[in-house]
């Protein structure tokens, strides 16, 4: 099903005023979609997700499910919670205490009044697809975190929801766990087509699981794509260092002209600017820019030359694979990945930038 | 002697001491309860058990002993359940919605709470016998209502305030109701918390004093405490061995509620004293 959500906005009022947890946002979400809501806490994600279930209701705009207005306040449109359809997975669980396994993934259709064999075997299909048959007996106190969260999981998906949402549900798990889980609730999304939106303030997580991913902050959204869109064309220079680990570089620079063409001075080097870029600088009509670069795209040489920033080597981060170079530069520092070491601490080094993966900011950008 | 064990031997010591400091009194009542001569802790009198004064108590028409202990019973409990009831419901609304003034509400709530019941019992004498209720269970099961629900109140707030709201947030989400949400969730979470406020208020009912003895004029609808008060002035001299077996009498119901809920009642008063 599809989900459409149309210029909403949610507001608390609080002793202090108004807070606007969600400002105008606007997304749709195709059917049986992995889509990911991803941002630094308080940015409104779990409100959001909390406005699609219904536990809120929004101050503005329209929620629609397919074709179904499931919240509005202009049309004065509400559809409570329980009639939405709609499951949902916590970070803390939130499995019942008093209710042992199969009690707890059996009370959704309990509350919806099906009859006993029913349940049994809805209970057992889903408890089978988890691999947490031999857990029904016991109590969520006797269970591992990892052991919850699949009880949680099976609680949600036993009554095959047409909404699925889930709100941080790795977060208390341990790395390797969240992994793994990570990519049994991709392939368990995939079997059961359920449009799906999950929360997250993990880039990784959202890179890994999503098909697409909103970033947000402040209530707002900062940039809706795909995992790979957002790791090569953050909009914003808040969208490219909170995606990609470790973040983009920002580093100021300056426009200069040279016989008719812009050109890029970064600390005093002079720097050819990528063809797409051109037109933007010229538009912008700034000398001031922010230019943004992953570290896995400047290249470090041994010696500089006159197309090259020096720096000094200050620490080395050995990754495996690679290694992670903190460079001290003039104006503050650069994370270079480098898959040798190429130098030793506290020598000087020489970096190029690609001009091909440079991407230009207006430093006075607002992210909303 | 090393530290450690002076340490312990201390310990034991206070702990013997405070044991025998709070139950002395109770080791008197029972014994008084079953002496043939009540002030048998002279020396000059020896100790002759006998079951008279109990089975007087019991089967004497005119002390109406079982009058007393029943009323006391019902109108506990009564008080008990409509106060828990009243109380977990109103708790689950302070500490899951938002409404202006929930904090002013609270404390007044608490300042309400610490009005002496001497301030009160005159009018509600008249407010009781306008309304004919003098001498009835109503009489007294609405006054102690009123006077266990702010702290019964405040306990299980504190208590609800610790349930997480997602288990609130899930019960929605899977289709229950609020009140349903309340009934199949937060109640039988919430049970340690909703027995050890009910003991207590029920035990703060069964103690009550004052009220009780303005608002009943006899066995109909009074209470032990007044009830055993009373036994004094009905031969001419007091009846200590009467009273006291009485007395023994009235701490058996409240010591089976302990026993019985005793596992419910510790998770209670000590759940949130440490970090969980």
């Amino acid at each position: 099903m599809k989900l459409t959500l149309e210029t909403c906005g949610k507001r608390f009022a609080t002793i202090r005023g108004f807070v606007h947890a969600v400002r105008n946002i606007s997304l749709e979400i195709g059917d049986s979609e992995l889509f990911i809501l991803l941002g630094p806490s308080g940015c409104g994600k779990s409100t959001l997700l909390n406005l699609v279930a219904g536990l809120e209701g929004l101050t503005k705009g329209e929620i629609r499910f397919g074709d179904r207005i499931v919240d509005s306040p202009e049309k004065g449109l509400f559809v409570p919670v329980k009639e939405r359809n709609v499951a949902m997975v916590f970070q803390s669980y939130a499995l019942y205490p008093h209710l042992n396994v199969f009690k707890n993934i059996a009370f959704p259709l309990e509350v919806a009044k099906k009859k006993t064999g029913e349940i049994k075997k809805a209970v057992r299909d889903i408890a089978r697809m988890l691999e947490i048959e031999e857990l029904l007996g016991g109590k969520p106190a006797e269970l591992s975190g990892g052991q919850r969260q699949r009880v949680a999981i099976a609680r949600a998906l036993v009554r095959r929801p047409e909404v699925f949402l889930l709100d941080e549900p790795l977060s208390n798990l341990d790395v390797q766990l969240r992994a793994s889980t990570r990519a049994e609730l991709k392939r368990l999304q995939r079997e059961l087509k359920i449009t799906t939106i999950y929360v997250t303030h993990d880039q990784t997580e959202a890179m890994t699981l999503g098909d697409r991913i909103a970033l947000l902050r402040k209530g707002a959204v900062v940039q809706v794509g795909t995992p790979e869109e957002l790791y090569q064309r953050p909009k914003t220079p808040f969208a490219a260092t909170f995606v990609g680990s470790p973040p983009m570089n920002l580093i100021p620079a300056e426009v200069v002209e040279e016989k008719g063409r812009p050109l890029l001075t970064v600390d005093s080097v002079l720097m050819e600017l990528p063809e797409r870029e051109r037109d933007w600088v010229r538009r912008l009509g700034k000398r001031k820019v922010l230019l943004g670069i992953r570290p896995e795209h400047i290249v470090i040489s041994e010696s500089s030359g006159k197309r090259t920033i020096s720096g000094t080597l200050e620490t080395v981060e050995p990754l495996g694979r690679e290694y992670l170079l903190h460079i001290r530069v003039p104006w503050g520092n650069l994370l270079v990945l480098s898959e040798k070491k190429k130098a030793e601490r506290g020598e000087c080094v020489g970096l190029s930038i690609d001009p091909e993966h440079m991407r230009l900011y207006d430093p006075d950008q607002k992210d909303d | 002697m090393t530290e450690e064990r002076l340490q312990k031997l201390l310990l034991t010591l206070g702990a013997f001491f405070t044991f025998l400091f709070c139950l002395s009194p109770f080791i008197y009542m029972l014994f008084t309860g079953v002496s043939l001569r009540p002030d048998f802790l002279r020396p000059d009198i020896p100790f002759v058990p006998t079951l008279s004064h109990l089975d007087a108590v019991l089967t004497s028409e005119s002390m109406h002993f079982l009058s007393f202990l029943r009323n006391s019973l019902i109108v506990s409990a009564l008080s008990a359940i409509l106060t828990v009831f009243i109380a977990s419901s109103a708790a689950y609304a302070v500490t899951r919605l938002s409404f202006p003034g929930k904090k002013f509400l609270m404390i007044a709530i608490l300042a309400i709470s610490m009005f002496p019941e001497v301030s009160i019992v005159n009018y509600l004498f008249k407010l009781m016998s306008a309304m004919g209720w003098i001498n009835t269970y109503p009489a007294l099961v609405f006054p102690y209502v009123a006077w266990t629900l702010p702290l019964s109140l405040w306990i299980l707030s504190s208590y609800f305030a610790r349930i997480p709201q997602d288990l609130d947030k899930a019960g929605l989400v899977d289709g229950c109701s609020r009140l349903r949400v309340l009934l199949k969730i937060i109640f039988p979470v919430a049970a340690p918390g909703i027995f050890s406020t009910g003991l207590l208020a029920f035990i703060l009912a069964f103690n009550e004093f004052l009220f009780a003895l303005m608002l009943t004029t006899d066995y109909s609808a009074r209470t032990i405490p007044v009830g055993i008060a009373f036994f004094q002035g009905m031969h001419g001299r007091i009846p200590w061995g009467e009273i006291m077996a009485a007395a023994t009498i009235t701490t058996i119901p409240v010591v089976i509620l302990t026993v019985i809920f005793q596992r419910r009642i510790i998770q209670g008063l000590t759940r949130g004293a440490v970090k969980e």
